[in-house]
């Protein structure tokens, strides 16, 4: 399988912020689901894949093009959509339509019209006027009607109901059914992201500190609980992350993969219980570990 | 009242200072300046200011806010007139006088009295604005008959006031039937604006904003959806939004020339000079609100397959291509409604293309640093400088040398353009709270979403 995406050592530096160095490998033909904390990282390193911002260090390769040298054949073949983006400049539904189909001779216009029908847009209806999800709906109408090979959505579900939710997530399996179209996803709905997301990244303070198939990440992780007799401590262990203790009973994250079961219990774990997480879980319990 | 009033200051006072400073130094220009007079009749301009923060904190949910706190409609209503024409106007009279009076203790130059008075009084007929603002939001009486046709009738009234104040202001009318005729329709229009002054609580009391989930009615692609899109969609929009309304705007200028040409005197190269000063504003106006939306949206704009030397290319060349159509349509109005072609040629300063090219300056401002107080102080200096220099410096009429420079400026205009494109961060944040990023110091901004 080749690459959709590859971000390799990519540096932004803010004032009060460094993301990076972030290294990102997105399949061809995967729903990729990027997540993080508020403040991480997200927006801005999808932003950066489209240009918007310039990096201070590293490469993004999209599609095999340079993401600066070759921006403008990246963009011919990749939509974005996030609720920063503002159509009212063009006034109504139908001129936002126009004016961006003009950058496309592949535009679908038979799907273009279906999703209108599906996300009860009019090309009379302003845009202005607009409720939060149902310009989340044009913005999707507008990148999904392009036929993109990449499309990279930041946030796009926040302020649609579950059934303009379920609407869109239908929309995007559709988009990668044969294989050949890439979704890139941050979203705060985590439910959602393992559900569809084949591949997930976790981000947090500007670094990827997770990345790989979503199913072997949740299969990776699960939730201990153990007792430490007689005020005992498991000490430092690779692999195990401790989240609550009350009294001799502890409670954390181990790493499967880097033996911490194991060596839990040969620090004296007893009655250790292994409960499987959901990608909520993982999530929570990776974000809140340094805090 | 107060407790509202303090607030709106608070939150723009900085805006208002700007204004009058502005304004001050525009004046204090005019006031020390040798050569045309009556210019400063238009910078009372910034007049218009109030309206427009009024129209920003409105459409942000202004209305709704104060009304669930214990204020009467009628008291939010007169603190809007206060905030929006009132004081203002007050403000912008004292500042008048005071530079009046400054130009006179340390230039020794008391001539200007007779503009700066009518500076002053003209101040009164924009009081009527607050009506033109209440009409263009329309009140729930809208809807009858009689509303329609008085709102017509009145809005026909403050064209009579602007068209008064103009032609007043620079001919000094004010004792004149037009000068009666312009301040009995202030005085009504601002009557009637203070007495309906609830009207526009009421119209955004009851207006929730977006909130439309779609029509649902799908309709097929027709009207404004067929057609050519993409990038000669946006230049036919800048550059249309841009022509038309100047174009209107040219016209009625030539007419008053035109009308008080026939009816005073013979216009002579001097008043002219008057000309470029017109189209420098229209034409700045213009740009402002043509490139600030289109600006703001570049965060999308940016992920069409567009590369940055295009779309700075764009950004910079269309405006200036509408610009250089309104020189010429006011050229052309020029000579055919007022003066001969020799007076209208001589008239056209050697600072025009220079101001042009300084014009476009403009726009790499916006695009690196978007909406923020950095770009507004940065593009108020630029427009002083551009006002001040052809009013106070002496430049060889050598239309090469002028050409010249000006073409360099907008070369210089294209690559910051298009190096803020590419560099900038700032550039893409959103605008949406505008207000928030105006006050915000950009260190605090520059942080990831």
């Amino acid at each position: 399988m080749t690459n959709a995406i590859e971000i390799r050592n990519l540096l932004k530096k803010y004032p009060r912020f460094l993301l990076g160095p972030v290294d990102l490998t997105v399949p061809a033909g995967a729903i990729y689901g990027l997540i993080g904390p508020n403040g991480a990282g997200k927006t801005t390193a999808l932003d950066l894949i489209l240009g918007l911002g310039n990096n201070d260090g590293g490469e993004i390769r999209v599609l095999g093009k340079d993401h600066r040298t070759e921006a403008v054949a990246i963009k011919q073949q990749t939509a974005y959509v996030s609720p920063e983006l503002n159509f009212g400049l063009w006034g109504k539904v139908g001129s936002a339509i126009r004016f961006v189909r003009g950058f496309f001779p592949d535009w679908d216009e038979a799907y273009c019209t279906r999703l209108q029908k599906d996300f009860h847009l009019s090309p009379g209806d302003r845009i202005a006027t607009l409720s939060f999800g149902a310009k989340t709906k044009l913005s999707l109408l507008l990148a999904l009607s392009r036929r993109p090979k990449v499309l990279i959505l930041d946030e796009p579900t926040t302020g649609l109901d579950a059934v303009s939710k379920q609407q869109v997530f239908t929309e995007l399996l559709k988009t990668v059914e044969n294989g050949d179209r890439t979704v890139l996803i941050s979203s705060h709905g985590l439910g959602d992201i393992e559900r569809f997301a084949d591949h997930v990244g976790i981000i947090k303070q500007g670094r990827v500190m997770l990345e790989g198939r979503t199913d072997e990440i949740v299969d990776r992780f699960r939730l201990a609980e153990f007792f430490m007799p007689n005020g005992g401590r498991p000490g430092i262990i690779k692999g195990f992350t401790p989240l609550r203790q009350d009294a001799d009973r502890w409670r954390g994250l181990v790493d499967q993969k880097q033996g911490a079961v194991e060596a839990l219990q040969a620090a004296g774990g007893q009655q250790l219980t292994l409960t499987p997480l959901t990608l909520e879980d993982l999530f929570v319990a990776l974000v809140k570990e340094e805090e | 009242m107060r407790h509202l009033l303090a607030n709106h200051l608070a939150r723009w006072w900085w805006v208002w200072a700007l204004c009058l400073t502005g304004y001050g130094l525009l004046l204090w220009a005019q006031c020390t300046a040798k050569g045309f007079n009556n210019m400063a009749v238009f910078f009372p301009v910034w007049l218009f200011m109030g309206t427009a923060l009024l129209s920003y904190d409105l459409r942000r949910g202004l209305t709704r806010v104060c009304l669930s706190l214990p204020v009467s409609t009628r008291e939010l209503a007169h603190t809007w007139w206060w905030a929006t024409v009132g004081l203002p106007t007050v403000g912008i009279s004292l500042t008048s006088a005071g530079v009046y009076v400054a130009a006179g203790l340390v230039k020794g130059n008391w001539g200007m009295w007779p503009t700066v008075v009518s500076s002053i009084l003209l101040c009164a007929g924009l009081l009527g604005q607050f009506f033109f603002l209440q009409t263009q939001n329309p009140a729930p009486s809208a809807g009858k008959k009689w509303a329609g046709w008085s709102n017509l009738f009145f809005n026909l009234l403050y064209m009579v006031v602007c068209f008064g104040w103009i032609k007043n202001g620079m001919y000094g009318d004010l004792v004149s039937a037009w000068g009666i005729i312009f301040f009995v329709a202030a005085i009504v229009l601002t009557i009637k604006g203070w007495r309906q002054a609830e009207w526009l609580v009421n119209k955004y009391a009851e207006d929730r904003g977006p909130v439309q989930a779609g029509s649902g009615g799908y309709l097929p692609l027709a009207g404004n959806a067929t057609g050519p899109g993409g990038l000669g969609f946006l230049i036919r929009q800048i550059y249309v939004g841009m022509v038309v309304p100047g174009l209107f705007m040219v016209v009625w200028f030539a007419a008053i020339f035109a009308w008080s040409a026939w009816r005073q005197r013979p216009l002579i190269a001097d008043d002219m000079l008057m000309v470029d000063h017109v189209i420098f504003l229209i034409g700045s106006g213009l740009l402002m609100l043509q490139i600030v939306p289109v600006c703001a949206h570049l965060r999308y704009l940016r992920t069409l397959p567009v590369s940055a030397g295009k779309l700075a290319g764009l950004l910079v060349l269309a405006p200036l291509a509408a610009i250089l159509t309104l020189w010429a349509g006011n050229w052309l109005m020029m000579i055919l409604l007022v003066a001969p072609v020799k007076i209208v040629n001589d008239s056209m300063g050697p600072w025009w293309m220079i101001q042009l090219g300084c014009m476009t300056l403009s726009i790499p401002v916006l695009v690196w640093r978007g909406g923020t107080i950095t770009a507004y102080v940065i593009l108020a200096a630029l427009f002083g400088l551009n006002f001040w220099l052809p009013l106070n410096v002496t430049l060889p009429a050598n239309p090469f040398a002028n050409g010249g420079i000006a073409l360099a400026l907008v070369l210089a205009s294209l690559g910051l353009t298009m190096l803020a494109l590419i560099r900038g961060s700032r550039t893409y944040r959103s605008w949406g709270n505008l207000a928030w990023s105006l006050v915000t110091p950009m260190s605090r901004m520059d942080v990831p979403r």
